[in-house]
């Protein structure tokens, strides 16, 4: 079964490539995660998403990320985080969901056993928002850990992981100029004694707010909006102009 | 012609290389490295302005950003009014021409490229004369980041031609050397023909980089003309060296006459004679000193004049080894001309004393140095008058900013160069060993300056000693605002416009001071200087636009769908920042007859819209229903799973702000949708309640709008086309009634699918994630589904008395006032509730949402049009509302419109006029629902 998603920046493939700085990274799986950080949920997931030593922090603190590999979590404000993971596979990729696996809410609402507010109606929407069973690859994987840690104790709670893989796409820049790129319009200190890798922050891009998150020395990811993402990557094309062209002497 | 003024050698100007330019139709030859003004007096032109209002002519005055007089248009390249000859580099093919006052703009767009940066450093030096070069080293040599910004083409300032040594060498030498060192530090940027033009609140600086003028013709395209620098400084030196200041006196306008240091400055930095037989007069050493420049470049001096009478000292002893003696107690009493108004003469005299007239091409004249501190007052500095400098000098010390050398009255070269350093290293906060300064020649002062204002019989020839020679503002006009009992210097500026001109003053704003303290009987420190404010030079339009022009103006936000809207030829409307497609005109369409063509399928057949631009809410957590229930006029805890209400939210003060259909996907999650315009308000509004008057609630809202891309299948003929593309989903209206949301696979596509109605006919709203949006549209489009736009869907809605949040209300309209008074609940508090019991939004005769039917069916009204009931009445006719919306119904065959009016339905009936632009339409007033009343429809 062909792919039949489209990425926000498939049109403009060819001129990011042009710039040799530029790239879109499409079709990442990500949640974003709220809570009240003294919540003991919130550190569930974090200990189920992230494993590793003992009283290692889970969730980033302010300005920073967790997570290595494939898998981690951006520091977004107090109590919330975008956990990213590997894309979400393409229908009829090996090992991937059927197809509502991307859904968002589902999984939740599957998931979660919080028992409705005092004197509201009970669940009657069983057969009508169905649950779709994950599994397999790493993404799949996510969600069965966000559907375990946030079920638990059948309590009703304050965490809340919503499925916003389709919000945003992913503008890679790396290279030696993509500071001085992005400099152009983003006001903050992206020097590497201030921002190096691991750093990340929520900010204005030109025009778009996005979330800057740098993996790699002279390698940043910007996260934007799938809506504002032709606008971005216009904008990107432009500021890079003369790295590509040359500067004058 | 050969540039007749040009010295046999020296200057720093490439004698290899000659570029051609225009100067008032004239073509002049010039050497790469010299300015417009060098330019100019090498070729011995001598006017280069007039004054704005006496038409006087005006000649070369400074030689940097204090210039007063050549302020010229330039018309080559692209083009700019009002350039400061002294700081324009000539170019090859330059045409330039002189001004009277004011310069235009073209009325082409220049479409040259501007830009903007930001820019961040420990330590930003302001200024790369001696001392700045010295700050900088000694910063940069700790690690610390460094900005270096000078706005000359190459850094070194006053050492610039001169003949200082450092060292024992020539401190050019010295020059090169440093910023050889800076420049290969990777943490220094030194940023040249960059002018920092505003200090602002936490070291927060602005400078303008001139980076491709000087390439003239040649400058690439793809290269920004000029770069707006935003620059976030922990420190800042000041290293900004000094104005020169003249004397005033009758006549002292004419071309001809300049500043001392000037003219020196065009001898030894760009091998130029300003004159070939000149009058120096000053009232302080550096004046002196600039006429042993002047004669060892080859002028005749005619007479050195000095205000002082001082004992002799080492000036003078280098004046008389070279056959000058100084007139001491002199000074200039009055200027003769030729036939061109050029000067041709200098009237000399000692106080009390006869006249002496000196023939004379060249007057330099030096009252002093004004110490540059626009940045530091900027900052928040006072500068406070020194009787030791006859100057303004920087005041209490602002904090984390350092003034050095010139800038801070610093004039020998030793101590700006020792000065420099310490601020530089302390900027840095370093520790260890400070760096030594070069060592310099010995120069011993004679005297301290005077603060000598004006010479000769100005009483009696006020009108003819400028204060502002841009402004052509006199002594005459300082005397009538004193006499009109003016005592501060801001009235005095704003009352005769001295210092308000594109130079902002910088040669005579303090003069004006000093004489004002003289008639005033104050001393200069009494009156003080005006406030130097931002920017230190003019910034051009266009570099403020920098690259936030045409579609970079402005984000455009484009749905998944959006390249097939494109293709299907839609004509798009801007809502928010989203492009909407407002309507798809086949060819031969104009909008009234494809939107009733649209109107028409989605009324009879099957029709389709791109909704993917409203807001939309995940509420996730166990009080999400009382949260709701609070925000919203209606209740939504007792909303069943898999039900939608459409709810409406207020401000404080009761009035309708936002709408939307709001579902219960679970429990504990709720999906909330928004106009298209108020999703990120909205968003806000929830967050601000949740954080600051309800934390107690456990309740998160996270935006989905750009998660979800969706389709509106409106028309009695949706349900089949959804039961097509969903053969799983039971579509029938008792397994899928109205107000319920239903998960599918549409079209191979996971799905969630809302049946609500915001035409009033049977319809879907489809919801798949955004990547998949574009593939939904295909598979709906295939099924022969009409698409509309957003002007169907307004004719739709309105035909059915369905508001628009921000068209049919403006914030004065409460529930009630827009006909949903059935969605406010009596049985629980909302926000705004309170406010729906004032005497004011419970009046009768609020204006209130009704119908109306023009009279003649062929006029739709102009939206805004006032309602009149008489509209032959008297001025001021009394208005009883307005007409909110108004469309051409295809269903109904005629015109209709929305309107607010006084009283509401109380006038059902009755005939008013719309009145707009002259004419008056009789309307009736009917109930707001026009199609379908009883609601039929909406089922299928």
């Amino acid at each position: 079964m062909a792919d039949r998603r489209r990425s926000p920046l498939a049109h403009l493939t060819a001129d990011l490539a042009a710039t040799g700085l530029l790239r879109e990274i499409p079709f990442l799986r990500s949640y974003e995660v709220r809570g009240d950080p003294t919540d003991p949920a919130l550190a569930r997931l974090g200990a189920a998403l992230f494993p590793g030593p003992l009283l290692a922090a889970a969730w980033p603190s302010a300005g920073g990320t967790t997570g290595t590999g494939p898998r981690y979590a951006l520091w977004c404000g107090p109590g919330w985080y975008l956990v990213v993971d590997e894309p979400v596979p393409a229908p009829g990729e090996a090992g991937q969901a059927a197809p509502g696996s991307g859904e968002p809410g589902r999984l939740l609402a599957e998931a979660s056993k919080a028992v409705p507010a005092a004197g509201g109606p009970g669940p009657t929407f069983a057969g009508a928002v169905a649950a779709v069973p994950a599994a397999g690859a790493s993404g799949a994987g996510l969600a069965e850990a966000i559907a375990a840690a946030i079920g638990a104790d059948g309590e009703p709670i304050g965490l809340s992981a919503v499925d916003v893989s389709a919000s945003r796409t992913v503008l890679e820049l790396s290279g030696p100029q993509a500071r001085d790129v992005l400099a152009h319009g983003c006001a903050l200190d992206l020097h590497p004694r201030v921002f190096g890798p691991g750093s990340c922050a929520r900010t204005n891009l030109a025009k778009a707010q996005v979330i800057l998150h740098q993996t790699a020395p002279a390698t940043y990811r910007v996260f934007v909006g799938a809506s504002f993402a032709d606008y971005l990557a216009r904008w990107l094309l432009d500021a890079a102009v003369e790295y590509v062209e040359g500067e004058p002497e | 012609m050969s540039q007749p003024f040009r010295r046999v050698d020296g200057g720093r100007v490439d004698r290899g290389r000659t570029v051609t330019f225009q100067f008032d139709g004239t073509a002049y030859e010039a050497h790469p490295g010299d300015t417009l003004s060098s330019a100019l007096l090498a070729n011995g032109v001598r006017i280069v302005a007039r004054g704005p209002y006496t038409g006087r002519p005006r000649g070369v005055y400074g030689i940097a950003a204090e210039e007063p007089n050549a302020f010229v248009q330039v018309d080559s390249g692209p083009g700019e009014p009002m350039v400061r000859a002294t700081t324009l580099e000539v170019y090859d093919g330059l045409v330039a021409r002189s001004l009277a006052g004011k310069g235009e703009l073209r009325a082409e767009p220049d479409d040259s490229r501007y830009d903007k940066t930001w820019a961040h450093c420990d330590v930003l030096v302001v200024g790369a004369g001696p001392a700045g070069l010295a700050a900088a080293h000694a910063a940069a040599v700790t690690g610390a980041r460094v900005i270096l910004a000078d706005e000359r083409p190459s850094p070194g300032g006053d050492l610039l031609g001169g003949r200082a040594h450092l060292d024992g060498r020539p401190a050019m030498d010295w020059v090169a050397d440093t910023h050889a060192r800076l420049a290969a530090l990777p943490e220094v940027r030194v940023l040249t023909r960059t002018t920092v033009t505003g200090f602002y609140d936490g070291n927060f600086l602005v400078a303008v980089q001139r980076r491709t003028e000087h390439l003239g013709l040649a400058a690439p395209a793809h290269v920004a003309r000029q770069r707006l620098w935003h620059i976030r400084a922990g420190r800042v030196v000041l290293a900004t060296g000094a104005h020169e200041r003249p004397i005033l006196f009758p006549d002292n306008d004419r071309p001809g006459i300049m500043l001392a240091a000037a003219a020196a400055g065009y001898a030894w930095r760009y091998g130029v004679l300003p004159g070939r037989r000149a009058v120096v007069a000053g009232a302080h050493d550096g004046a002196l000193w600039a006429a042993v420049e002047l004669v060892d470049a080859g002028v005749e001096l005619a007479a050195v004049l000095d205000v002082r009478s001082l004992p002799e000292g080492q000036v003078h002893r280098a004046l008389r080894d070279r056959g000058v003696v100084v007139s001491a107690g002199h000074g200039v009493v009055g200027t003769d001309a030729d036939a061109s108004g050029v000067l041709s003469a200098v009237w000399i005299a000692r106080t009390d004393g006869e006249a002496r007239r000196i023939p004379c091409d060249l007057l330099a004249t030096s009252g002093g140095w004004n110490p540059a501190v626009h940045l530091y007052s900027q900052a928040g500095g006072r500068p406070v008058w020194s009787l030791d400098h006859a100057a303004f000098v920087p005041g209490d010390p602002v904090p984390s900013v350092w003034c050095v050398g010139a800038a801070a009255g610093t004039f020998d070269l030793a101590d700006a160069l020792a000065e420099g350093g310490e601020a530089g290293w302390q900027a840095a906060a370093a520790t260890g060993e400070e760096p030594l300064p070069p060592a310099t020649d010995s120069v011993s002062g004679t005297g301290a300056p005077a603060a000598c204002w004006l010479t000769g019989p100005v009483d009696e020839r006020a009108d003819s000693v400028f204060v502002d020679l841009q402004r052509d503002a006199t002594l005459r006009d300082v005397r009538r605002a004193v006499g009109a009992g003016m005592v501060s210097s801001e009235h005095v500026k704003r009352f005769t416009t001295a210092g308000t001109a594109a130079d902002q003053g910088r040669t005579t704003g303090v003069t004006t001071v000093g004489i004002l303290a003289g008639l005033l009987g104050l001393p200069v420190g009494a009156v003080g200087t005006t406030t130097y404010r931002p920017p230190y030079t003019p910034i051009s339009f266009g570099l403020l636009a920098g690259r936030d022009r045409g579609r970079l103006l402005d984000p455009e936000r484009r749905t998944p769908m959006h390249e097939r809207h494109e293709a299907a030829g839609a004509v798009f409307e801007d809502v928010g920042q989203w492009k909407r497609p407002w309507y798809y005109p086949r060819p031969g369409e104009d909008l009234h007859r494809a939107v009733e063509r649209e109107c028409r399928a989605a009324r009879e057949s099957v029709a389709m819209m791109d909704v993917s631009t409203l807001g939309k809410i995940e509420l996730r957590g166990p009080d999400v229903g009382e949260f709701l229930d609070r925000v919203y006029t209606n209740r939504f805890s007792t909303l069943r799973v898999g039900q939608c209400r459409y709810g409406v939210m207020c401000l404080a003060d009761g009035m309708l702000f936002d709408d939307g259909v709001t579902a219960r996907i679970a429990p504990d999650h709720y999906h909330l949708t928004t106009t298209t315009g108020n999703a990120a308000k909205v968003l806000d509004w929830l967050e601000e309640w949740l954080q600051t008057e309800w934390p107690s609630l456990r309740v998160s809202a996270t935006s989905v709008t750009d998660q979800w891309a969706a389709v509106a299948l409106v028309g009695p003929g949706s349900r089949e086309v959804l039961s097509r593309l969903a053969p799983a989903l039971d579509v029938s209206a008792a397994a899928f009634p109205f107000l319920t949301v239903r998960d599918a696979t549409v079209a191979g596509i996971p799905a969630r699918v809302f049946r609500i109605s915001f035409t009033g006919e049977l319809s879907y709203e489809i919801n798949v994630p955004a990547w998949y949006g574009l593939a939904l549209w295909d598979a709906v489009a295939a099924a022969g589904v009409t698409p509309y736009g957003t002007e169907t869907m307004h004719v739709l809605r309105a035909e059915k008395g369905f508001i628009v949040a921000g068209q049919d209300t403006d914030g004065t309209v409460t529930p009630h006032d827009a006909g949903l008074g059935w969605a406010v609940s009596t049985a629980k508090h909302f926000i705004g509730q309170r406010s729906l019991t004032r005497t004011d939004t419970a009046r009768a005769d609020r204006k209130r949402l009704v119908g109306l039917l023009p009279a003649d069916p062929l006029v739709v009204l102009a939206e805004g049009a006032q309602l009149v009931v008489d509209a032959d009445a008297p001025t001021p006719v009394p208005m009883l509302g307005h007409v909110t919306s108004s469309y051409h119904s295809a269903a109904l065959g005629r015109s209709f419109a929305l309107a607010l009016v006084a009283g509401g339905l109380t006038h059902r009936g009755e005939t008013f006029y719309a009145v707009d632009s002259g004419r008056a339409h009789p309307v009736v007033v009917t109930d707001p629902v026009f199609y379908d009343a009883e609601g039929a429809r909406r089922d299928g």
